[in-house]
């Protein structure tokens, strides 16, 4: 048997061993007091007790504006994708699961050159969590979609690998481990939240209504989610003559989002309502039949309306007049 | 290829935007090899108000018979009128207080009794007056957001715009949200965005120099403003104050 | 050494050849990709749409009036109505451009062999239909009966009116022509029928249990059209669509153009009738 197992002592080591393998980011708190992933300068700065990051890994792998194309003497050139080898540490599964829905988007049938190299240079390190009250999941899971996961054991934690770079991570941090006896493993995640009948968004739910009413449209639901990826794309032009194409995060809730010249697809709120409830939870081709709902329950923490779309899936209580 | 010729100038206005444009020093030799500079009285270059131009990029209200006839004659001259900045969009700052004061006692205020009062009405949009083909918006501009302008009149068209309120960027910042977090009376929901969230990255509130966003729910910032326990009478003052006349009841 | 893959972001660059106005706000395109997009054109299917690029402006999705010529140069009828389209109109001939694609499903031509087929196009609707019916004159013998319905807002909006006439004089299909109303005196070279498209068909005879429909135009004209279509005994499935979004990538991954659980990029733009039932939101 292997080693696999992490004295809590010895973390601050195994975090050294990990940046063999690149940058080496972790869970912060900003200045703000905002919970972040970012470069982790001193281990002192990490906080492993986080509950969510108000971004997703997402922004590692699909920033939120990226110079897609520069044109140029007469024609389109792929813009510069910088990637350096990554490891990001302490990441939870729904968070890893919300990567490997990612990775079906953007990896699939004529892969997203930018994201690819990226991905292919990025390390993940998985970590076990308790849910709050914000999250859709009810008990730890462990997620596989990840190099190495750590759930947590007396006194440390027990690693699995899932990857050849996590094993190779072992390798390299074997003199730090010792072995202990594999405890039972907590249920492999998925996404978290069932698919959905794609009927739901014509129902009668009174919230329907509701939630047209007071949603601002501020596009916290889509920056926060972990599985959101819908993207716009402009050009513009520039001084010294070339131009630049750029995609940037989008929101299915702004005026713009079904919109062609002269006409709109989803003119209300309420049509966007229900194309974010019909992505979301029952999927689009070729992901049909799939819930990208993770869990993380960022939507929730973040909506400034209190917007829980998973309510309308609930028959509501019956008000007796 | 022929620079495009260019005016730009300001009605009622602080000239912040103007200024903005010039103190974009590293690409300003870029700019003028763009542009002919026909008419920019703030930067004393070129004073000729009888071409035609390409494009008139204009600061500011229009409050007095002078900016109207300025205005006028810059539109009959223009092939492309650019509302540059938030007053020439929608009043901005001197137009705060268009819905709860009287004109005449402004001017009385400032001028006295006794002197003969200078002829000036509400301040308003350029677009009250003429047609506009396009806008910057911003209190001031960002300058990234003049750059473009300039570059794609260049190239014959406008810059595509930007359609979201300030908290997507300030979220995707990873900012403070300063409404939810520090219960603060933030405008950013109802803001149009690309700014990158510039106030509250550093932990002042949007105070919503950059006008309205499309479709805002207004009605719903209300709410949660009046929630939050501020007054309605500060909510609409700290609204008005780079645009006067919001709808309160509008959600979308 | 494996030719790396062309990255799905990246129009090949194309150059303007020549413009044709059609109407007051619609002109014909033909612009000439370089080499190097021929082998992912030449696999164009009528009802499939390419990413045209304007530099400085961006791009939109346009479905071909025709299909690729050997060389790979493209007919694309455009009209100006929005940002990209407005400096594409602006443009001169060698003016540089790019293009991606084509993409998604176009019409099922192999289904579609031996039967007549109606196609029916409202406005600019006709420019998809176009190179449908190119392929299906071009290959003649290859089916039934051919049928163009094209109705127009008044006579100078009807796009290329003498060029369908006179493949109509060749023979090889039946053209019925339709104005909503006909404000300027007509020339004695143009006749037409005054009415809506939907009055045009209901008088219309014709094999309906065998036909293939093809329908493109504004919205309203789908709902209309469809229910007309399917009391005359036109099957669901043989009702084909050409639906218009606003396709950011083309490839499936911007989300702009769901249709139902289904993307107008990777599903459409040319959908079955029977496959948009229930997605009342798809017309």
């Amino acid at each position: 048997m292997a080693n696999n197992f992490l004295k809590i002592s010895r973390l601050d080591q195994f975090l050294e061993t990990l940046r063999l393998f690149g940058e080496l980011h972790a869970p912060t708190v900003s200045e703000s007091g905002v919970h972040r992933f970012s470069p982790l300068e001193d281990p002192d700065e990490l906080h492993l007790d986080y509950r969510r990051t108000q971004i997703p890994p997402k922004k590692y792998l699909f920033p939120f504006r990226e110079e897609i194309l520069h044109y140029g003497g007469g024609g389109y050139r792929e813009g510069h994708s910088s990637a350096g080898d990554l490891v990001i540490f302490g990441v939870h599964s729904c968070d890893l699961e919300g990567i490997a829905y990612l990775d079906r988007v953007f990896l699939a049938d004529r892969p997203d050159p930018g994201y690819a190299a990226r991905r292919s240079r990025l390390t993940l390190v998985g970590i076990a969590c308790e849910p709050d009250d914000f999250c859709f999941c009810t008990a730890a899971t462990e997620s596989a979609s990840c190099d190495l996961f750590l759930s947590a054991g007396q006194d440390g934690y027990h690693i699995t690998s899932y990857s050849a770079r996590g094993s190779a991570l072992l390798s390299a941090a074997d003199h730090l481990l010792e072995e202990r006896a594999a405890q039972p493993s907590p249920a492999i995640s998925g996404p978290c939240y069932p698919a959905q009948d794609p009927e739901l968004r014509f129902s009668d739910h009174p919230l329907w209504q509701k939630f047209a009413s007071t949603c601002v449209s501020c596009g916290a639901c889509s920056v926060c989610c972990p599985t959101c990826y819908c993207f716009d794309v402009r050009e513009y032009p520039t001084l010294s003559g070339g131009g630049t194409r750029i995609r940037e995060w989008d929101n299915c809730l702004f005026a713009t989002h079904g919109e062609v010249a002269g006409a709109n697809f989803r003119p209300d709120r309420l049509d966007r309502l229900r194309y974010r409830f019909l992505h979301k939870y029952c999927g689009f081709t070729p992901l049909q039949g799939m819930s990208s709902c993770v869990g993380c329950g960022r939507c929730k923490e973040f909506c400034p309306v209190d917007i829980d779309l998973r309510e309308l899936t609930v028959a509501p209580e019956k008000v007796e007049p | 290829m022929r620079p495009m010729k260019v005016a730009i100038t300001g009605l009622t206005a602080c000239s912040g935007c103007q200024l903005t444009l010039l103190n974009c020093e590293d690409e300003l030799p870029e700019l003028l090899g763009l542009c002919e500079l026909v008419y920019f009285p703030l930067a004393e270059s070129g004073n000729v108000l009888d071409a035609q131009f390409d494009a008139a990029i204009v600061e500011g209200a229009v409050s007095t018979p002078k900016d109207l006839e300025l205005l006028f004659s810059l539109r009959n001259a223009a092939r492309v009128l650019v509302a540059y900045g938030t007053c020439a969009l929608f009043g901005g700052v001197a137009a705060m207080n268009n819905t709860i004061s009287c004109r005449r006692d402004l001017l009385q205020t400032v001028f006295g009794d006794a002197v003969q009062l200078p002829e000036s009405f509400a301040p308003a949009p350029l677009a009250n007056y003429v047609s506009v083909d396009a806008a910057v918006t911003g209190c001031p501009p960002e300058k990234q957001e003049i750059m473009e302008l300039v570059a794609a009149l260049a190239a014959g068209t406008l810059p595509p715009a930007r359609c979201y309120p300030v908290c997507t960027e300030c979220r995707s910042r990873e900012n403070l949200c300063l409404l939810l977090e520090k219960r603060e009376l933030c405008l950013g929901p109802v803001v149009q965005g690309g700014c990158n969230a510039r106030c509250p990255a550093t932990g002042i509130v949007c105070e919503g120099c950059r006008g309205p966003v499309r479709e805002a729910n207004v009605a719903q910032e209300l709410e949660l403003l009046l929630e939050r326990g501020f007054g309605r009478e500060e909510v609409e003052r700290r609204m008005s104050r780079f645009k006067p006349g919001w709808n309160y009841g509008q959600r979308r | 050494m494996k030719q790396p893959q062309h990255s799905p972001h990246v129009p090949y660059a194309a150059h303007l050849i020549e413009r044709r106005d059609l109407s007051e706000d619609t002109a014909l395109f033909r612009i000439a990709p370089e080499p190097g997009a021929l082998a992912e054109l030449s696999s164009f299917v009528p009802g499939q749409f390419v990413q045209l690029s304007v530099p400085d402006a961006g791009e939109v999705p346009i479905s071909p009036a025709d299909l690729p010529t050997p060389e790979g140069t493209l007919e694309l009828c455009v009209r100006r109505v929005g940002h990209v389209t407005d400096l594409l109109h602006k443009l001169q001939p060698g003016a540089p451009l790019g293009v991606r694609g084509p993409f998604g499903c176009g019409f099922p031509l192999p289904e579609m062999a031996g039967h007549p087929v109606l196609l029916l196009a409202g406005g600019l609707g006709i420019a998809p239909l176009r190179s449908l019916l190119m392929h299906l004159l071009r290959h003649r013998d290859g089916y039934g009966e051919i049928t163009l319905m094209y109705g127009a807002k008044q006579p100078k909006l009807m796009l290329f009116r003498q060029e369908l006439a006179a493949l109509a004089a060749d023979g090889g299909m039946r053209l019925y022509l339709t104005v909503d109303f006909a404000p300027e005196q007509l020339d004695g070279s143009f006749s037409c029928a005054l009415g809506l498209l939907p009055d045009l068909l209901k008088g219309f005879r014709f094999d309906a249990a065998d036909t293939y429909a093809a329908v493109c135009g504004p919205p309203p004209l789908y709902r209309c059209l469809i229910s007309d279509l399917e009391a005359g005994g036109v099957a669901p499935d043989r009702i084909l669509l050409s639906l218009e979004r606003r396709m950011r990538c083309g490839v499936g991954r911007c989300c702009h153009c769901g249709i139902g659980q289904k993307l107008c990029c990777l599903d459409g733009p040319v959908f079955r009738a029977s496959d948009l039932k229930g997605i009342p939101e798809a017309l």
